[in-house]
């Protein structure tokens, strides 16, 4: 059965993470309370606010205040979450207007056995910047980076906060969902301009993206395929032998009947 | 010991064999491609196994150098991201006249399955390439085939004419 399509009056201009037909199921949500994961709990709602917390797949989640992150960074170190394995933010911007920051948290302590992960949540608004935590973690000084590049989110003191994936004068953060999939105008250009300059973008021409695509009026790379010549040599006779010897379903080709076009058409 | 003394008239020939400049250089280039070992994705996994001893490159006088200066083909085996793009003009502009280009593979030939913002799509873009060999990953038969081509090519050429500019795309 075909699905209905009511919404999507103009569905490529959208963002495309707003899938009308796909919508994942909601995760279920432990309390906290009553779990071991209750004393983190209190250990760290004893001087900062916590706004939300659950427990999502196993992982207790603590959405925080913005500005209380490093100290809850250092309580979470100091109660043997010692490793940090993954932070970034979630490109929220279609949906709430904002970014949501997350930092996961792993212990490998014995006394942590029944409560090995954690995860601190926060909000981001787009022109807010974030304090870095690379002090604490010195992984966060790549994931940081990463964030930066990929979704254009400042950390403060961070020691050097530069592109580490994308090349330092690309224009855009790829991960934002607004950034479109095949690069923007930009994009489409970069090498070349880096390359030979802007004045080379008329001689080599705009991208081709579709790989299977024949240029039928090109003479010079596949149109005539078993009569190749350079460019601007001469096409040379026909063999009186391949003339002759003609192989089943195979038709010989008239070299003198292909034309080569001075330019295209 | 024995004196080895060569009847060359036995075979009616004399020791001279009469070709020209354009061959004999042709021949000389043709018959030692040294390629620049640019290996940037799975298609270097299979340029690799082409240099070794099941494919044997060697017996093509075709030794892969680690640099540019001594280079006369570069094969670009893979994916050329545009942060890469630069690097690999600079190491072609690096190579000495006459030099060749093999692009290996559907990455490095059209962009191949990365329909994105980050990858070059067709390294003829930004280098004039001489053979597209196709294939994703080409096996090492396939580039074998690729530099006999482009030997055949060579042996085409004239040795001494200045060759106008390649085009690029």
């Amino acid at each position: 059965m075909v699905r209905q399509n009511k919404t999507g009056l103009d569905i490529q201009k959208k963002a495309y993470h707003t899938d009308k037909f796909y919508r994942p199921k909601e995760i279920f949500k432990h309390s906290i309370i009553g779990t071991p994961y209750e004393v983190i709990f209190n250990h760290l709602s004893y001087e900062h606010k916590i706004y939300e917390s659950y427990i999502e797949l196993g992982t207790a989640v603590f959405w925080i205040e913005k500005s209380d992150l490093l100290p809850i960074v250092k309580i979470v170190k100091s109660l043997g979450y010692e490793i940090l394995s993954e932070m970034s933010a979630i490109d929220m911007l279609e949906l709430k207007g904002q970014f949501e920051m997350f930092y996961q948290f792993l212990s490998t302590h014995s006394n942590n056995t029944d409560k090995r992960r954690i995860r601190i949540k926060c909000i981001l608004t787009p022109n807010e910047s974030i304090e870095s935590i690379s002090g604490e973690f010195r992984c966060a000084l790549w994931s940081e980076r990463e964030t930066y590049d990929m979704l254009g989110i400042i950390f403060e003191h961070h020691p050097h906060l530069r592109r580490i994936l994308m090349p330092q004068d690309w224009v855009g953060h790829p991960l934002l969902k607004s950034y479109p999939l095949k690069g923007d105008e930009s994009a489409s250009w970069y090498e070349v301009d880096k390359i030979f300059g802007k004045q080379y973008r008329s001689i080599i021409g705009p991208e081709q993206r579709d790989s299977a695509r024949v240029d039928e009026k090109d003479t010079f790379n596949f149109a005539r395929i078993g009569h190749e010549i350079e460019k601007g040599g001469q096409t040379p006779p026909v063999l009186e032998k391949q003339k002759s010897q003609k192989a089943l379903f195979v038709k010989n080709l008239d070299p003198s009947l292909s034309k080569v076009l001075k330019e295209r058409l | 010991m024995a004196r080895h003394e060569v009847n060359y008239l036995k075979n009616s020939g004399i020791p001279i064999a009469l070709t020209t400049i354009d061959s004999l250089l042709n021949w000389g280039r043709s018959n030692s491609l040294w390629p620049l070992t640019y290996g940037l994705a799975c298609c270097a996994i299979e340029m690799m196994a082409a240099g070794g001893s099941r494919f044997d490159f060697d017996r093509f006088g075709t030794i892969f150098r680690a640099s540019p200066r001594q280079s006369d083909v570069m094969i670009i085996a893979g994916t050329v991201t545009k942060k890469h793009a630069e690097f690999t003009r600079r190491l072609y502009d690096q190579m000495p006249e006459p030099k060749w280009v093999i692009s290996m593979g559907s990455c490095a030939n059209t962009g191949g399955m990365f329909n994105t913002y980050a990858t070059v799509q067709g390294v003829d873009r930004i280098i004039p390439v001489d053979i597209y060999l196709p294939g994703c990953a080409p096996r090492p038969e396939t580039l074998q085939y690729a530099l006999m081509v482009l030997q055949k090519k060579i042996r085409k050429q004239k040795a001494f004419k200045k060759t106008p500019p390649k085009r690029l795309v």
